[in-house]
């Protein structure tokens, strides 16, 4: 039952999108997929592709427009809104008016699907929320209001009522969007901690690509077409990651990971380097400037990076040694 | 219950204590301390007429405004946690000016009165029912256009609307009225926590009880609700149906009220204000049986204050509780970046 491969949530022939008055209007169709036990899972995709409906979908506070959810086999909607408290919880991106709530408070509200008609904690709920708390790493401001927390920290406390909710499935909608680069980091260590050590699904969606496919086990990517599941390198070797924003001035780089403009390139490069750092940065000036690089040998430019402050550009005529990158393009821009 | 919020609440219990013995020695009759001690304690040898004050007029007054206050200041906090609105408050959403409307037709057509003289059973429970009737279609409307509206403010803004449209609806009936049944309206929508007899008093109680013993019910709820509805929800609450508890609850306690005491504003939009100031907090474990007592408080301390002091004027609950209520309703608006429990 606990098994790493046991399938927490399916769907078949999925269609989400709300209903406006009598008139469906259809975020996204078509989609099939299965969620694990233990995986940490990236939902990725453009602006209105339909991530937050898909996510409010599975958490049962929207109905599909066609099309089964499964929970462990039986379906999402049979399933009654109390147990389903216990089964899928969600940190979403509402407006809350938990400022005068202490951390721990907060954090309570999580074992709510639990307490009795009162709310009233025992030792164990109590246990739990110290635990959860710990875990988020805020035990230090468990007595501080909400108010007073960073956006970082607002969203630890968020998922530390989550995990209070002793659930299979934890839902985030965009954890990370108002987070600083550091809080970023931490709160994908944080899901992925989550993940493993609670054997529990994690799927969250993110405009974050380049986190997404460094720390998830699998990729959701959402688009007009519908949805494509799969481990994040198979993915990104597929060359998934190119067709997900249909746009003709960005390309998915598979060398480097990232997400670049596309530009005409105005003049050939090869690129040869001491270390590894040195060949990344070079890259990326080059890239940004808009040459292209290639390997051939008829470049127009041929660059060795013998050290940061030793950069030697081979023209068709001539040689020269620049003490810095800035000097380096520069005179590619003169000889170009 | 935190420490903080135990000695507040011990705090204003000890003052409602107090107070309602102001209410019961200080009124605008002059009576001497020791009489109304002997009135108390049930000696015989007090002139009739101060017994008849004290017992019949101080006391079920005192009561009222106990009861009055708590009720308003319930129904103000429970708005605003389902609103998600810190301004919301039974007068300003409109739901007294249902209350009004309904009271109006009944006073105005149907000779329904609650007045201090003759008491009738049809006249009591005609005016109840019509305050009642006339704030559960304000909360209707408003709860149509919660649905609709995404902003919180819009809400707020089309219950002030439709306490206008009540309003003029009134101004209406009373053209239409006859000179005395006008006179009694304006007299009753100066407010006054006078009006209940104590025959009427269990029946008032009673109806009071209920609706503050179901939102004490409701204090888990609420607390789930300050989150927001989908949090709510994905905490187990059936978002809906507490929505309409709640509401039905805030009607029945507005329009009780209303119907006797009038439309009394500020208590409710006010003092869940203040009670969130003395406790630091929005938990409602601590702040809903707070509220209450602190609602009581205030209602007994308005009616004290209404009493001038020297020839014993009494002037009405309504001009008083805006004196105690805008400026806290100020205070929180100039300060809400520093008041944690509006960020």
């Amino acid at each position: 039952m606990n098994g790493k491969n046991e399938i927490l949530l399916s769907a078949e022939n999925l269609r989400v999108g709300y209903l406006l008055g009598k008139k469906e209007i259809k975020v996204c169709d078509g989609m099939n997929f299965e969620l694990k036990r233990g995986e940490l899972v990236a939902l990725l995709g453009p602006n209105g592709a339909g991530k937050s409906t898909l996510l409010r979908t599975l958490s049962s506070s929207l109905q599909p427009l066609s099309g089964n959810v499964y929970y462990s086999g039986r379906l999402l909607k049979n399933i009654s809104q109390r147990d389903l408290s216990r089964k899928i919880s969600v940190v979403l991106t509402d407006h809350t008016q938990a400022g005068g709530l202490t951390v721990s408070e907060l954090v309570s509200l999580g074992r709510q699907p639990y307490t009795g008609f009162f709310g009233r904690l025992k030792a164990r709920d109590l246990r739990l929320v110290d635990e959860a708390i710990n875990s988020v790493g805020l035990s230090f401001k468990s007595n501080s209001y909400m108010a007073e927390l960073s956006d970082g920290e607002r969203q630890k406390a968020m998922i530390a009522k989550a995990l209070v909710q002793e659930t299979d499935i934890l839902l985030l909608d965009e954890p990370a969007a108002f987070l600083d680069v550091a809080s970023k980091l931490e709160l994908m260590a944080l899901l992925r901690q989550i993940a493993v050590e609670r054997n529990c699904a994690v799927l969250f969606s993110s405009h974050d690509v380049e986190q997404a496919l460094a720390l998830s086990d699998k990729l959701w990517l959402m688009s007009r077409d519908g949805l494509l599941c799969g481990c994040t390198e198979d993915m990104v070797l597929q060359g998934h990651l190119s067709d997900l924003f249909r746009s003709n001035n960005v390309r998915f780089d598979i060398g480097s990971g990232v997400y670049r403009l596309c530009s005409d390139t105005s003049a050939s490069v090869s690129v040869k380097a001491q270390d590894l750092s040195l060949l990344f940065w070079a890259k990326n000036a080059l890239l940004r400037n808009g040459y292209g690089i290639t390997d051939g040998l008829a470049v127009e430019f041929a660059i060795d990076l013998k050290a940061k402050d030793c950069i030697e550009i081979k023209t068709k005529n001539s040689i020269v040694v620049c003490k810095s990158f800035e000097e380096m393009l520069e005179t590619i821009r003169e000889n170009g | 219950m935190s420490g903080r919020g135990f000695i507040c609440t011990l705090i204003l219990v000890v003052v409602l204590v107090l107070l309602f013995f102001a209410n019961l020695f200080y009124g605008s009759a002059d009576i001497p301390a020791e009489a109304v001690f002997d009135i108390l304690l049930g000696a015989d040898e007090v002139k009739e007429s101060w017994r008849f004050i004290v017992l019949e007029s101080r006391l079920p007054q005192a009561f009222t405004a106990l009861l009055c206050g708590s009720s308003l200041a319930v129904s103000g906090l429970m708005l605003q946690t389902v609103f998600a609105n810190p301004l919301a408050g039974p007068s300003v959403l409109g739901i007294n000016s249902g209350a009004s409307l309904g009271v109006a037709v009944v006073m105005l057509f149907l000779g329904g009165s609650v007045g201090a003289g003759a008491f009738s059973v049809f006249g009591f429970f005609s005016v109840v029912a019509g305050a009642f009737l006339g704030s559960l279609a304000v909360l209707a409307v408003i709860l149509f256009f919660s649905a609709l509206l995404k902003s919180n403010m819009m809400v707020l803004v089309v219950g002030i609307m439709v306490g206008y449209l009540a309003s003029s609806l009134i101004s209406l009936l009373n053209f239409a009225a006859s000179a005395e049944g006008v006179h009694s309206y304006v007299v009753w929508g100066m407010g006054s926590f006078g009006n209940v007899s104590s025959d009427v008093m269990p029946c008032f109680a009673l109806l009071l009880a209920v609706g503050l013993f179901v939102s004490v019910l409701m204090i888990k709820t609420l607390n789930a609700l300050l989150l927001g509805e989908r949090y709510a929800e994905n905490l187990g609450v059936n978002v809906k149906m507490a929505r309409l508890m709640i509401l039905a609850t805030v009607g029945l306690l507005t329009s009780v009220v209303t119907a006797f005491c009038g439309p009394v504003a500020f208590i409710g939009l006010a003092v869940p204000h203040i009670s969130r100031l003395m406790l630091g907090s929005s938990n409602h474990d601590v702040l809903l049986p707070q509220t209450m007592v602190l609602g009581a408080v205030v209602a007994l301390l308005c009616n004290v204050l209404c009493v001038l002091p020297g020839d014993g004027t009494v002037i009405p609950v309504n001009a008083m509780t805006p004196v105690l209520g805008a400026p806290v309703i100020i205070y929180v608006i100039v300060n809400q970046r520093k008041i944690q429990y509006l960020n």
